[in-house]
C-alpha cells in the first residue's frame, strides 16, 4: 500500500511561481487525473512527485517518508515525462534491457512480455530506436514506465502520438496498473480519456488547484 | 544500493566503450600510431644498413638507437607523433564526453537517477568518461610500442648520449629511464592514459555551462592550446614545461618534465572536474 500525500507544495522556478500551495493526497489502487491547459503545471507536479525537483515550500511523503529529506526519489517509480527518452544508438530491446539491469529486478522474460503488453513485436523491438515512428516511441515509452512494476506509475500525456489501438491498449494499461496496486497518476488532453479512466480529477489553473476538484 | 552503483558502472562503461565514437576515434589515434612506427622503422632501417655497410656492425653509437627514443612517446620526429600528441585533448573527448549532455537533452537522465541516484548516476559517467578518454589514447601508445619494439632493440639508454634522448638530469624520473627503461615507460603510458582521462572528463564539467555539442567537445582543446601556447610567455623566465602537449610525452620537446608541475596541473584538473561534475550533478534539479 503506497499513499503520496502533497502538503501545501510551491514551487518557484527563477523567481516565478509554477506550483502553489497544492496539496492532494494518491493512494494505491487508485488513478489520479490532472487536467489543465498547457503550462497549467501539471508535469511540473509530476516531476515534484518523482523527486526530480524539490518544492520551494510545503513537503511531499511517500509512506510517511519525506521526498529531498528521508529518500532522494520514491523507491519504485516508473514514469513517462514529456517525451519518451531512450538512447538513439540501441534497439528498444536493448534500451529496455539496459534500464532493467540497474536494479536487476526483472529478467528478459518480463521484457519481451512488456514489448508484447504494449503492442511491439520482439521484430521492432530489435530496430535501433531512432528508426521508431513516434507512436512506437510512446509504446516503447509506456513499456519502461511498467516495466518494473512500480509503485507508482506516472503518465504524463500516454496517448500522444498513438492511434485509436493504442489509446485503447493505454487505457488497458492504467486499468491493469491500477488492479495491481500501482498509485497510478496521469494527465491526458482527451477529457473524456481521463474521465474514463481516473478516480479523481484534479484542475490546475497557473499551477494553483482550481476550486473544481471532481471526484468521478 | 553498492548492487547498483556496480550495476551502473558496468552499463556506462559498455555505452563508453562500444560505441562509434570510441571506435573511430580509436582507429584515428591507431593510424597516426602506425604512420610513426613505420617512419621510426625506416629510420632505424636505414641505421642498421649504413651500420652494416660501413663499420662493419662496430659502430660505438648503437646506443643511439633505442626503442625507448623510436617509440612514439620516445620519438619527436614524425608526423605521426605530432599529429597524435597534438591531438590527445580531442580525441580524449571524442568517444564519450558528450553524453552527459545528450542524455540530459533527451530526458533520459530521468529514468537512470530514479532507479539509482544522481550521486552514483555522476560518478559512473565520471568514470566511463574518464577510462574512455584514456583507453583511446593509451591503446595507440601501446599498440605502437609492440610493434616498434619488434623492430628495435630495447636497449637500454646510455648516460653517455642524453641529447639524443632528450632525457636529462632533474627531468622527470630520468633516473629510471637510464636504469629501469621498460618502467619508465610504463610510468609514461600511466600518465598519458590519466591525462587523456582528465582531458576527458573537462568536457563532462564543461557540459553542465554550456549547451552545445560541438563547443563542448572543442572547448577543452582550446584550454589546453591556451596552456600550451603560454609557455611562450615564460620562455628565459621559467624552463620547466608546463604545457601537457609536451610533458606527456617521455622526451622533452622544449623543457623539461617537472613532477611538480605535473602532479599540479593533474590535481587541479581532476579537482575541478570531480568538483563540478559531483556538486553540480547531484545538486542540480532534473527537468
Amino acid at each position: 500500500m503506497t499513499t503520496i500525500q502533497m502538503k501545501n507544495v510551491s514551487k518557484k522556478i527563477k523567481g516565478t511561481t509554477v506550483i502553489n500551495d497544492v496539496s492532494i493526497t494518491c493512494s494505491s489502487g487508485q488513478v489520479t487525473g490532472l487536467r489543465g491547459v498547457n503550462g497549467s503545471g501539471k508535469t511540473m507536479l509530476m516531476r515534484l512527485i518523482a523527486g526530480l525537483i524539490l518544492p520551494t515550500k510545503g513537503t511531499i511523503e511517500i509512506d510517511g517518508k519525506q521526498l529531498g529529506k528521508d529518500i532522494t526519489f520514491p523507491d519504485s517509480i516508473g514514469m513517462l515525462l514529456e517525451n519518451p527518452s531512450f538512447l538513439d544508438a540501441y534497439s528498444g530491446l536493448q534500451n529496455l534491457k539496459m534500464l532493467a539491469s540497474i536494479r536487476k529486478e526483472v529478467d528478459d522474460q518480463r521484457i519481451k512480455e512488456v514489448l508484447a503488453q504494449v503492442g511491439l513485436s520482439l521484430e521492432s523491438g530489435k530496430k535501433k530506436y531512432k528508426k521508431y515512428s513516434l507512436g512506437m516511441k510512446q509504446r516503447l515509452g509506456i513499456a519502461g514506465v511498467i516495466l518494473e512494476y512500480p509503485d507508482i506509475v506516472i503518465l504524463d500525456e500516454p496517448t500522444n502520438s498513438l492511434d485509436t489501438s493504442g489509446v485503447e491498449l493505454v487505457k488497458k494499461i492504467v486499468r491493469q496498473e491500477k488492479e495491481r496496486g500501482a498509485v497510478v497518476i496521469i494527465t491526458c488532453h482527451d477529457t473524456d480519456i481521463l474521465d474514463e479512466l481516473a478516480d479523481s480529477i484534479y484542475l490546475l489553473e497557473n499551477g494553483t488547484l482550481a476550486e473544481i476538484t471532481e471526484e468521478v | 544500493m553498492h548492487k547498483t552503483f556496480v550495476h551502473l558502472i558496468k552499463i556506462e562503461l559498455k555505452k563508453a566503450i562500444k560505441n562509434k565514437f570510441f571506435v573511430t576515434t580509436l582507429m584515428v589515434g591507431s593510424i597516426f600510431a602506425l604512420f610513426s612506427a613505420w617512419y621510426m622503422i625506416d629510420s632505424y632501417a636505414a641505421f642498421e644498413h649504413q651500420n652494416k655497410v660501413y663499420t662493419n656492425n662496430g659502430n660505438p653509437m648503437i646506443q643511439q638507437f633505442s626503442l625507448f627514443n623510436h617509440w612514439i612517446g620516445g620519438e619527436a620526429f614524425s608526423l605521426g607523433y605530432t599529429l597524435f600528441f597534438t591531438l590527445i585533448p580531442l580525441m580524449a573527448v571524442l568517444p564519450y564526453s558528450w553524453s552527459y549532455f545528450i542524455e540530459n537533452k533527451i530526458g533520459y537522465v530521468k529514468s537512470i537517477v530514479t532507479r539509482s541516484s544522481k550521486f552514483q548516476y555522476y560518478l559512473s559517467k565520471y568514470i566511463a568518461t574518464f577510462v574512455s578518454g584514456g583507453l583511446v589514447v593509451l591503446i595507440p601508445l601501446i599498440a605502437n610500442i609492440l610493434i616498434v619494439a619488434c623492430f628495435v632493440p630495447a636497449i637500454t639508454p646510455t648516460k653517455l648520449y642524453p641529447l639524443y634522448y632528450a632525457v636529462d638530469h632533474g627531468s622527470l624520473w630520468s633516473g629510471l629511464f637510464y636504469t629501469h627503461p621498460i618502467i619508465y615507460v610504463l610510468l609514461y603510458l600511466i600518465l598519458d592514459f590519466v591525462f587523456a582521462g582528465l582531458f576527458a572528463t573537462m568536457s563532462l564539467a564543461v557540459s553542465f555551462f554550456i549547451k552545445n555539442r560541438i563547443a563542448i567537445i572543442l572547448i577543452p582543446f582550446f584550454f589546453i592550446l591556451i596552456l600550451h601556447y603560454s609557455r611562450t610567455f615564460l620562455a628565459y623566465i621559467y624552463y620547466n614545461e608546463i604545457s601537457p602537449l609536451h610533458y606527456l610525452h617521455s622526451t622533452a620537446i622544449e623543457n623539461y618534465a617537472n613532477g611538480g608541475m605535473v602532479l599540479t596541473q593533474g590535481l587541479l584538473f581532476f579537482i575541478l572536474t570531480f568538483g563540478i561534475t559531483m556538486k553540480l550533478g547531484v545538486k542540480r534539479e532534473v527537468f
